[in-house]
């Protein structure tokens, strides 16, 4: 077996370091909540906390530990709900044509001419905000830019010849799209989806000021990041931590997926 | 991929500002003594300020750059009507009164005030006052930029405030008579540039149909200053006028630059791209000391910050419930912790500096602590609880604006307090307008953050204690108290009578005020500001600046 | 042909009619209270509140409303916004071009860097060259925006000195480097979009058997390079076209770190003031920058591809 490369050993490290507080950040730091208003923001190394303290008074590091599924758990079901969107409209509308195509393309121009701040605030003034409502929301909002791709790179592999003789053989049209196509496809829809994850990652951050999202208190690297601002004088390491955590996420998550797409790629692709 | 246009946090309007458009009780005398005082000096004043002076060498200043905290889009506040655009328009226009830096009227266009009877005032215009362009100061301008002031279509967010004017009109060639509906001390302060009226030629009203201000014609005032350039959104220019009445102020050009961002504005200071920047952040004020050849001065702005109950609301009709939440809050922390010192556990609704003609600061605290207290106390909370009729706690929420970040984190301290007592308080964070929103449809719990304008110490607390206010509180004795007090002329009997008010509410505890808050101005060290106050900024602040040695 | 771009040109106007009716829905939908906004918190009595509604017209049915807009827009009149007074024509034309140009840039940027960076990576598929450039682009999207901003702000005009903070400059040359460091934020915070896409593209060219024959037959790396990015040049220009759609409009934390008055800003702001004239105005523009943009990718891939060419013909 080729020896994995150094990249690699390191996305796997931290992924698993992060999943393990995703799943378990309850166990390893419970305490991550405590205030201690008297305490405010400490820099790093004193009375006892390695990253410093927050503007209440707790532990960037427990905090941060805490903050790993909130921070994971939504990104990833954005990318996968609006490819999800993407490869059932797209794939028809790339291989179909015609009407579908039109309407499809139309739901795209629609979603993505459409101010994403109006949506979210008229959502959140109907359905009161929170945090899986804004994962829904921004379903909607990433789901053109897929449906967009995959219908392209549909229409591509739709005129060449393996698919022009499973035409001919008369497979049907649904088995062709999803059992042909698609497999050919797959490449670009992995490197979207992982994408897609550090998008979702800042883009669910971003959306807190408007009441979606993560509510103000509770432990979630966006959240941590934006209260982070103010103390940027006292303590950076509350806003640096976070920050460094979506990126080393977001990173892993992208270097690993490529790596181990490229590794289906080849062994499905037949030499 | 990701999505078009989400923005994060930053903070349109620098500060939130509210007016009583009913009745508030000023002193009628403060405004004879500021009349006949008139020295035509046009300066805020020279006291108040405290670390702002440096010496003044006496020479002129070619250019003040100033960084401001958010950003304008019209020059005339009768359309957009944040505190910044009153520190813009300060500069260019004026009204017939204006305030000096104890927060009195003090003669701005008119050279005398006489109010004949309660409910009449008569203004004389000044002799030698002439506009931008040139071209005199008339009644008839004055007339119509009354008309317009009035005109909710031309000036949609201050028309309201002329809601009690009866008749203006012209009653001899320098003379103008303004008569109200009901006799308001209020009145006094309308016809103001630190309220409702900003007076420009009537052919420049007349020649954009009422839209001045916009990007389209420049702005033609009589102030101290003209605008020479306007950028919606970018910045803003001024040359100094040398035809006006006043003293003339030692700057001779002034540059607003509009930089919302306070990263971006910190850097730009640490840059030297400005001399003056207005509303430094608090949290931020360390790096902003740290910075070369600069100081930070900070100054109670009279703003107030508390919470409010819904008394017609369960659970908050119980006055068990408001009792225990008001013992639960540990203002001293808040205020040492959260706000870093900078701001004063508020005792009462009304501010220290509210008082600022009859009192100084300090007296004006020392009278405002005879309102009973709730100190922060957990066993008493528990105990008020345990009287109630949700002995074992409840759930509630709260939200606060996303311009407001010290709210949140003091609601955030305080949820953690309440959970102690098995109360659950969920925090939620809101744009703004959102949060006006929200504050208008009657929430159970809610903050009041409101900064006073004017220099009347009823002015929030009359408000909040009067019919319609936004606890559904009803007492008779306290709106009695309030009553009495509108009627009463003697400033010192007022402000007793206010202050009584405001106890009377504190045993029913419809109000828990939280802190009277502070803000901050950074400046180079070669400038100085001297009489820096809440009200300075209002009045015409360019006055104010010299060149320190 | 000219009967398919005809066919766009038509369902173009319908998008922006079925839009602007979605928008204005929403506008109405929306919590808030535009009366209330513009009075302040003021303690205000219902009179001044229900005069301000009748001058508005906010009273009138939601229909009447929007026709009255629409009425007003097809003739170019699209209104006063009632936040600032000014005519909403003036603030969009004073704007557009900061917006258009600041696009631009990040655009041209994405294209110069991003195209040739995914194609560097997926030649050396699997090598740390791959890894580092792919990394790199994802770094510069998770990075939180502002502190992409604060760094190169930091970096490259307070300590180097070599651009200025903030601002819009004046005059064409000093415009441009004003905006030099917010486009290299904004290809900065998009670019792994581009970098990414035209990796996978590329990639999934080179296993074609095509590429062997060509190699084996002895073709100059060069030119069989240029064969893979014909054929892979699909998706590529796909994540352009998007890239285009989020530039304009979606670019308002960077104009609020630089201080640029451009449209992202105004539209965030009209969207939370309820300023619905000027989010009409906005949506359309900016939709109509989409649809445009949507169907010069599509004729982009007539052009490229001759077999999409056939089967559009036929349709």
């Amino acid at each position: 077996m080729r020896r994995l490369p150094v990249t690699i050993v390191v996305s796997v490290v931290i992924l698993t370091v992060v999943l393990a507080c995703a799943i378990a950040g309850g166990l390893i730091a419970p305490h991550a909540l405590r205030q201690s208003l008297y305490l405010g923001s400490v820099g790093a190394g004193q009375a006892g906390h390695l990253f410093g303290t927050d503007q209440l008074g707790r532990d960037v590091l427990q905090l941060s530990v805490a903050g790993a599924r909130s921070a994971l758990a939504g990104p990833v079901l954005v990318a996968l709900g609006s490819m999800l969107i993407g490869v059932l409209m797209g794939t028809v509308a790339g291989y179909r044509g015609g009407a579908v195509d039109m309407l499809a393309g139309r739901y795209a121009d629609l979603l993505l001419a459409m101010p994403a701040i109006l949506l979210a605030i008229v959502v959140a003034g109907l359905l009161g905000g929170g945090y899986w409502i804004a994962v829904g929301v921004l379903v909607l909002l990433f789901s053109p830019s897929d449906v967009r791709l995959v219908r392209a790179a549909v229409m591509e592999q739709a005129s060449r010849p393996y698919i022009e003789s499973a035409k001919v053989l008369g497979i049907r049209p649904r088995r062709i799209m999803f059992r042909h196509v698609l497999p050919n496809v797959f490449p670009i829809i992995v490197a979207n989806v992982l994408l897609n994850v550090a998008f979702a990652l800042v883009a669910l951050s971003s959306l807190s000021y408007l009441g979606l999202g993560v509510p103000p208190g509770a432990a979630d690297w966006g959240r941590q990041l934006a209260d982070g601002r103010q103390l940027l004088g006292s303590n950076p390491l509350a806003s640096i931590v976070p920050g460094l955590l979506i990126i080393l996420t977001a990173t892993a998550v992208n270097l690993l997926g490529d790596w181990i797409s490229d590794l289906l790629d080849r062994k499905v692709a037949t030499r | 991929m990701g999505q078009r246009g989400l923005p994060v946090n930053y903070s349109r309007r620098g500060v939130l500002r509210t007016m009583v458009a009913g009745v508030s009780v000023l002193s009628v005398s403060a405004l004879l003594e500021a009349c006949g005082a008139s020295a035509g000096s046009g300066t805020a004043g020279d006291k108040g300020g405290s670390a702002a002076a440096g010496q003044d060498s006496g020479k002129p200043i070619d250019l003040l750059r100033v960084a401001l905290p958010g950003s304008l889009s019209n020059l005339y506040p009768g359309q957009e009507s944040g505190i910044l655009n009153y520190y813009a328009a300060a500069v260019c226009l004026e009204g017939l009164v204006g305030v000096d830096a104890q927060g009195r009227i003090v003669p701005a266009l008119a050279s005398a005030v006489v109010r004949k009877d309660p409910k009449t005032y008569v203004y004389t215009l000044r002799q030698n006052a002439t506009f931008h362009d040139g071209s005199p100061v008339t009644v008839d301008d004055v007339l119509y930029s009354i008309q317009m002031a009035r005109d909710s279509k031309v000036s949609p967010s201050t028309a309201s405030y002329w809601a009690n004017l009866a008749t203006a009109a012209k009653t001899g060639s320098s003379e103008i008579t303004l008569t109200s509906k009901t006799a308001d001390e209020a009145f006094g302060w309308v016809p103001g540039n630190a309220d409702a009226l900003w007076i420009a030629p009537k052919a420049a009203w007349e020649k954009v149909n009422g839209k001045i201000g916009t990007a389209s014609a420049l702005l033609v005032g009589s102030g101290p200053y003209k605008v020479t350039s306007f950028a919606p959104d970018s910045h803003v220019e001024f040359t100094r006028n040398d035809a006006w009445w006043g003293t003339k102020p030692k700057v001779a050009r002034i540059r607003i630059d509009f930089i919302a961002d306070d990263n971006t504005r910190l850097l730009a200071w640490q840059a030297g791209k400005a001399d003056l920047a207005l509303n430094v952040p608090l949290a931020a004020s360390d790096q902003w000391k740290r910075s070369a050849h600069s100081r930070i001065v900070f100054t109670p702005d009279r703003s107030y910050a508390g919470l409010t109950f819904n008394t017609s609301v369960k659970p908050f009709d119980d006055p068990h419930v408001r009792k225990a939440i008001a013992y639960a809050v540990n203002r001293q922390a808040i205020v040492r912790d959260v706000l870093h010192g900078h701001g004063q556990v508020a005792t009462a609704l009304s501010t220290p500096e509210q008082f600022g003609g009859l009192w100084t600061a300090e007296e004006a605290t020392r009278q405002l602590a005879v309102v009973p207290q709730y100190d922060y106390d957990l066993a008493k909370a528990k105990a008020e609880l345990a009287q109630s009729r949700v002995p074992g706690g409840f759930t509630a929420n709260i939200t606060y604006p996303s311009t407001g970040p010290q709210l949140g984190t003091a609601a955030l301290a305080l949820a953690a307090d309440l959970k102690k007592l098995g109360i659950t308080l969920n925090v939620k964070e809101l744009a703004i307008e959102q949060w006006l929103a929200e504050l208008n449809k009657g929430p159970a719990l809610s903050f009041m953050w409101y900064f006073n304008t004017t220099g009347d110490p009823g002015e929030l607390a009359t408000w909040l204690l009067s019919a319609g206010n936004p606890a559904k509180y009803t007492s008779a004795k306290v709106s009695g108290l309030v009553a009495q007090a509108a009627g009463v002329t003697d400033p010192a009997r007022r402000a007793m009578l206010l202050i009584q008010a405001q106890a009377a509410q504190a045993a029913d505890v419809a109000y828990a005020p939280l802190w009277w808050g502070q803000s901050a101005v950074a400046l180079r060290d070669t400038i100085g500001l001297s009489g820096y106050n809440s009200y300075t900024m209002v009045g015409n602040w360019p006055g104010n600046v010299y060149a320190a040695t | 042909m000219t009967l398919f771009i005809l066919r766009r040109l038509g369902m173009t106007v319908v998008l922006l009619l079925a839009l602007s009716l979605l928008v204005f829905g929403l506008m109405f939908a929306a919590p808030g209270d535009l009366a209330r906004n513009l009075l302040g918190t003021k303690n205000v009595t219902p009179e001044a509140l229900a005069q301000i509604r009748a001058q508005y017209h906010l009273n009138e049915p939601f229909l009447e409303q929007y026709w009255r807009w629409l009425a007003g827009a097809v003739t170019g009149d699209f209104g006063t916004s009632i936040r600032t007074g000014g005519s909403v024509g003036g603030m969009l034309t004073s704007r557009v071009g900061l917006t258009a140009a600041i696009s631009g840039l990040a655009f041209a940027l994405s294209v110069l860097v991003g195209v040739p960076a995914g194609v560097a990576a997926a030649l050396r598929r699997g090598s740390w060259p791959d890894r580092l450039l792919v990394g790199v682009s994802v770094v510069g999207v998770s990075a939180p925006g502002f502190a992409v901003s604060l760094i190169l702000l930091y970096v490259f005009a307070v300590g180097l000195g070599w651009f200025p903070i903030y601002g819009t400059g004046s005059g064409f040359l000093d415009g441009l480097w004003h905006l030099a460091l917010p486009s290299v934020a904004l290809a900065l915070g998009l670019g792994a979009f581009v970098v990414k896409l035209t990796r996978a593209a590329v990639l999934r060219e080179l296993d074609e058997d095509y590429v062997m024959f060509a190699r084996a037959r002895g073709l100059a790396p060069g030119r069989v390079l240029v064969i893979v990015l014909r054929n892979a040049a699909i998706p590529i220009v796909t994540s352009l076209g998007l890239m285009v759609g989020y530039l304009f409009g979606g670019t308002v934390l960077i104009e609020v770190t630089f201080a640029l008055p451009g449209l992202g800003a105004l539209l965030e702001q009209s969207v939370l003031f309820k300023d619905f004239p000027v989010v009409q105005a906005l949506t359309v523009i900016v939709a109509f920058v989409i649809s445009m943009t949507a169907l010069l990718v599509d004729l982009a891939y007539l052009a490229i591809d001759p077999r999409v060419r056939a089967r559009t013909v036929r349709r």
